[in-house]
């Protein structure tokens, strides 16, 4: 398992293989779908975007509220191919990837690696041990969407693979090329 | 004509309690079917699978759930026919406990108001309730969090008459595989033969509330019931989160009903691992 602090060590993030898997720290922007479509839209018609999207790491989730005492509520990692549709546009605008669950359409895979950028992926259903390796978690923008408003989210090792490399390697099909 | 009555409160009260347990708690034989699923070797699906197994841990203080998404309220009542709710409708008392209990318990608000408007109804109401009267006085509720991952993925088609085991098998494995990584695999999977359009899909759900292990009294169905999860294992390809690296499905479960001279509906509705049900009778 390799460790990843984010704003530090992104040069090497982006040279690892997939399928490596990580324990991964800093900060990352919640956005499924809902936030998706505002961001898009805010891009596309010239406004002020909430928070700086080059250089982020967008986490396609939806956490559950936090529990009193506990810094963060059950959190875990939804489809990323509902937000291939937005993707393209997302990483237009210098975001370092995204971390999600699930293939990417071949033309979203092409973007990622016309980019440089990387998508990460972490389990599904395994929120309420993901949420351990939560340090803080706060609300950035779109309150009134809930759980699909954006949230800045510190993660501290939080274990997630390479799922998309910068190389073209994608974890989902690594078994059948070395068949 | 003979009544038992049921207080409204009694029945908020139970189906809370099987909201709670199913969100914190995988049931007995879904936790075992994950014990027994190791791929041995390495890799990203062995790892993926000890993370599964530590999350069962990490819930089980009851205070952050299984999984973030908590799922639609799923209910399936089996109502005896001489049962009475007093002071309320059966209906009420599902959906007030589906609000106390999401918004005490710190769960996801899931449901939106309308699949075009999509406001946040913020209670995670309403739930999707079936009701079965059967001859009795007793009331048994069975609940389920299922999450979105997996319903999407889930499908129904209309075979024709001629179709056979064979296409019914076909069907499926083309499913699972559609579905790659996204319903979280290792997967449950409820199969529906028979019925119509509109009860194939319900048969498959229905089918879900079965335990890992609890075959289909058909001895036919029972060993179709394997020959699905066992040729889905061989042929899907897809694994452990969809890396590739050990199983795919734990267990299988059919349930059938008649239908149309003309018709084979066939729906197969999708359960990620994390399989959260619970069950009571009143």
């Amino acid at each position: 398992m390799i460790s990843i602090q984010l704003g530090k060590d992104d040069q090497k993030l982006l040279s690892l293989s997939a399928g490596t898997s990580l324990a991964l720290s800093g900060v990352v922007y919640t956005a499924r779908d809902a936030a998706h479509e505002r961001l898009s839209s805010m891009i596309r018609n010239g406004k002020p975007l909430p928070f700086p999207l080059k250089g982020a790491l967008l986490f396609y989730a939806g956490p559950a509220p936090a529990p009193p005492g506990l810094d963060c509520g059950a959190i875990g990692p939804t489809t990323s191919s509902r937000m291939d549709p937005f993707t393209p546009l997302l990483l237009e605008q210098g975001i370092l990837g995204a971390l999600g669950k699930g293939r990417r359409s071949p033309a979203v895979k092409e973007a990622f690696l016309r980019r440089g950028a990387v998508y990460l992926v972490a389990v599904g259903g395994a929120a309420a041990l993901l949420s351990r390796f939560v340090k803080k978690i706060e609300l950035v923008a779109f309150e009134d969407l809930g759980p699909e408003a954006v949230y800045s989210v510190e993660l501290n090792g939080f274990p997630c693979f390479v799922g998309l490399d910068t190389q073209g390697g994608d974890i989902y099909t690594m078994r059948e090329d070395t068949r | 004509m003979f009544c038992r009555s049921i207080p409204y409160k009694a029945v908020v009260r139970a189906a809370g309690n099987l909201i709670r347990e199913a969100s914190f708690y995988l049931p007995e034989g879904v936790r075992k079917s994950l014990e027994e699923a190791d791929p041995g070797g390495e890799g990203p699906g062995r790892e993926a699978l000890e993370l599964i197994k530590k999350n069962i841990e990490a819930a089980g203080d009851g205070k952050v759930p299984l999984c973030q998404d908590t799922g639609l309220a799923f209910f399936y009542v089996r109502a005896g026919s001489s049962v009475v709710i007093e002071g309320g409708t059966l209906e009420g008392a599902l959906n007030e406990a589906t609000a106390a209990m999401y918004t005490s318990l710190y769960l996801r608000k899931s449901v939106v108001e309308s699949p075009l408007r999509r406001v946040n109804t913020g209670s995670n109401t309403p739930a999707v309730i079936h009701y079965e009267i059967v001859e009795g006085d007793e009331l048994e509720i069975r609940f389920m969090a299922k999450g979105g991952g997996s319903e999407n993925k889930s499908r129904m088609a209309m075979l024709t008459p001629h179709a056979g085991k064979e296409d019914v098998l076909q069907f499926v494995l083309e499913t699972v595989q559609a579905a790659g990584p996204d319903p979280c695999p290792p997967l449950f999977l409820g199969v529906g033969l028979g019925g119509s359009f509109d009860t194939a899909p319900w048969l498959a759900k229905k089918a879900l509330f079965r335990r890992p292990g609890e075959r289909h009294p058909d001895a036919a169905l029972a060993d179709l019931e394997e020959e699905i999860t066992h040729i889905v294992n061989l042929k899907s390809g897809v694994g452990i989160q969809g890396f590739g690296q050990g199983v795919t499905v734990l267990d299988t479960f059919i349930e059938e009903a008649p239908c149309h001279i003309a018709s084979f509906p066939v729906a197969v509705n999708i359960n990620c691992h994390s399989a959260r049900y619970a069950g009571v009778v009143l």
